[in-house]
């Protein structure tokens, strides 16, 4: 089931992200996926500040995906900022990481993560994965967010 | 000190200094009576007949103050025999007269009292100064044993001081170490798989998008490299939950083996995907345990168990379990290539791997998982083992006590 779909990926790591978005593009060829390297970025993407004031090339997306270590803002921080504003904390936000530690898992969902997956080393698992996230999402209700 | 007692005191410390001997005793007299009896005769001419014996006073009081009241009784009787014999021209024994006895008798006895009095006050000055060094000694003996005490007092406190702060220094160091490992195991979980992602992804996609273009033999590099960073990444989270086991916090519960182990089954893909035939000696009964660190171990044992068959044959597994005075022990037996004797006391030690393991893909660190969760959890494991038929794991935990049973009607 394919729609076009708009995906915010917040990830340091350019060769996580292009694996993600190579993935993701398996699943989905309509998707929209755009990128940002950091959690400031990520905020000011949000906010529709600066480069991402033009909102046909970067619209307000469906899903976020917020990697947890990042330069500047982590994750969750990003996801604190996220369900902290009005407007964007209905956007299912769901947080990746290469580590399952506890504390972490703990303070992504007490923040309201609506996922905490750890990335998977091998490729078929991620386009698996992707797959199952997609999936679930294409069938749930999405909230309407009006651009600004 | 009262003023007898100073009298005395200085009494002895006159006599005190006097040799004892009897050749000086017997000096000491004779010359005392020599000399009394040569003033004596000085003053002859001014005496007359008076103080025939007074002068010999002195020398008899000075003998029994120095040695004694029986060195004062010979001096007296010296003394008596010379004022006869010397100063009373007209005595003679055969026709004393009463007067003279009565003379004899009272100066004798005079004498007799002072002498006696003198040696008991000696004896009782020598007896007082005698306690008194012995009080002397004993305040200094017990003002050392204090003075020692004290100072062993100080070396102890400082000691304990010093003890102290070591163990406070040493916790200190302890803790940073601990959150410097907290730190870099997590640093090496994000910083290390995330090239390994880059290895493993980008290989895949070369594989299979470029494949036409790939060679038979490009194709295998890619295919090793692949193989590499996965088995590079086994290693890392074995090591991980290798660590992880001792940082984890411990709640033993009462737990039902049957459900943990029907958990493992359907939960754990290295078990589930495979198609073992897993036999069950129901029920396996209860253990004192910590859910998520026994099912880690009984993965373990039980991702074993599948692995290490010889090829091509269908993997057998037996549970079950044994109860063992106050413990429960739980079997996780197979029928696959075994171990050999030499191996098995290394079995259990982090990256072992055993000889006959080559072939297996593995990092080593998976019994050394179960073996650090069980001991966690007051357990103990073991195994036995036939090479070609098979082995016998078990882990051996606290059985808590059953809960009583409903009351007979």
């Amino acid at each position: 089931m394919n729609y076009p779909i708009t995906v915010l990926i917040a990830e340091d790591e350019e060769s996580d992200y292009l694996l993600l978005e190579c993935a993701l593009r398996k699943t989905n060829p309509e998707i929209n996926v755009q990128w940002v390297r950091d959690g400031v970025a990520a905020i000011h993407y949000l906010k529709g500040e600066g480069d991402f004031a033009d909102r046909t090339r970067h619209p307000v997306p469906q899903v976020i995906l917020l990697d947890l270590k990042m330069p500047g803002a982590t994750g969750i921080e990003v996801l604190g900022w996220v369900r902290d504003n009005p407007r964007y904390r209905v956007i299912p936000t769901l947080v990746m990481s290469s580590s399952h530690q506890p504390t972490d898992v703990e303070k992504a969902y007490s923040l309201g993560a609506n996922t905490y997956f750890v990335k998977p080393t091998s490729f078929e698992t991620l386009v698996d994965l992707c797959e199952k996230i997609t999936g679930y999402w294409s069938y749930g209700i999405k909230p309407n967010i009006s651009p600004l | 000190m009262t003023q007898g007692a100073s009298l005395s005191h200085r009494l002895w410390n006159v006599t005190s200094r006097c040799p004892r001997t009897l050749g000086a005793k017997i000096i000491f007299i004779g010359g005392g009576l020599l000399a009394t009896s040569w003033i004596r005769w000085l003053l002859a001419p001014l005496l007359q007949n008076t103080l025939q014996f007074f002068l010999y006073l002195p020398a008899i009081l000075a003998a029994a103050a120095l040695f004694g009241y029986r060195a004062g009784f010979a001096t007296l009787i010296g003394s008596l025999v010379l004022t006869v014999s010397l100063w009373m021209p007209g005595f003679a024994w055969w026709k004393i007269d009463e007067t003279e006895v009565l003379v004899l008798i009272s100066w004798f006895s005079i004498s007799a009292i002072l002498v006696v009095g003198i040696a008991l006050l000696q004896k009782s000055a020598a007896a007082q100064r005698q306690l008194i060094l012995e009080l002397r000694r004993t305040s200094r003996e017990l003002q050392e044993k204090s003075a020692r005490l004290e100072a062993s007092e100080k070396t102890l406190a400082a000691h304990a001081a010093d003890l102290e702060r070591t163990v406070a220094e040493r916790t200190a160091k302890l803790e940073e170490t601990v959150a410097e490992l907290e730190t870099y195991s997590y640093t090496i979980v994000h910083d290390l798989r995330s090239p390994l992602r880059a290895m493993q992804g980008f290989a895949h996609l070369l594989l299979i998008e470029y494949a036409e273009k790939l060679e038979v033999r490009g194709a295998d590099y890619l295919r090793r490299i692949d193989q590499g960073a996965r088995r590079l990444d086994q290693l890392i989270q074995g090591v991980l939950s290798y660590s992880n086991i001792d940082r984890a916090k411990i709640e033993l519960s009462l737990l039902d083996l049957d459900s943990v182990v029907d958990h493992v089954l359907r939960h754990y893909p290295t078990v589930y995907d495979t198609h073992a035939r897993i036999e069950i000696t129901r029920p396996l009964g209860r253990a004192l345990a910590h859910e998520s660190l026994l099912a880690q171990a009984l993965s373990n044992l039980l991702e074993n168990a599948v692995k290490f068959v010889p090829p091509d044959a269908a993997p057998e597994i037996t549970l079950r379990s044994e109860i063992v005075e106050l413990r429960v022990r739980l079997h996780v037996m197979d029928r696959g290539i075994g171990i050999p004797a030499q191996g098995l006391a290394h079995i259990f030690k982090p990256f072992h791997r055993g000889r006959d393991a080559a072939g297996y893909i593995g990092t080593g660190m998976g019994l050394a998982v179960v073996k650090r969760a069980i001991e966690r959890q007051g357990g103990t494991v073991g195994v036995l083992s036939e090479p070609g038929k098979g082995s016998d794991f078990w882990i051996e935990l606290n059985r808590a006590p059953e809960p009583p049973g409903p009351a007979a009607p």
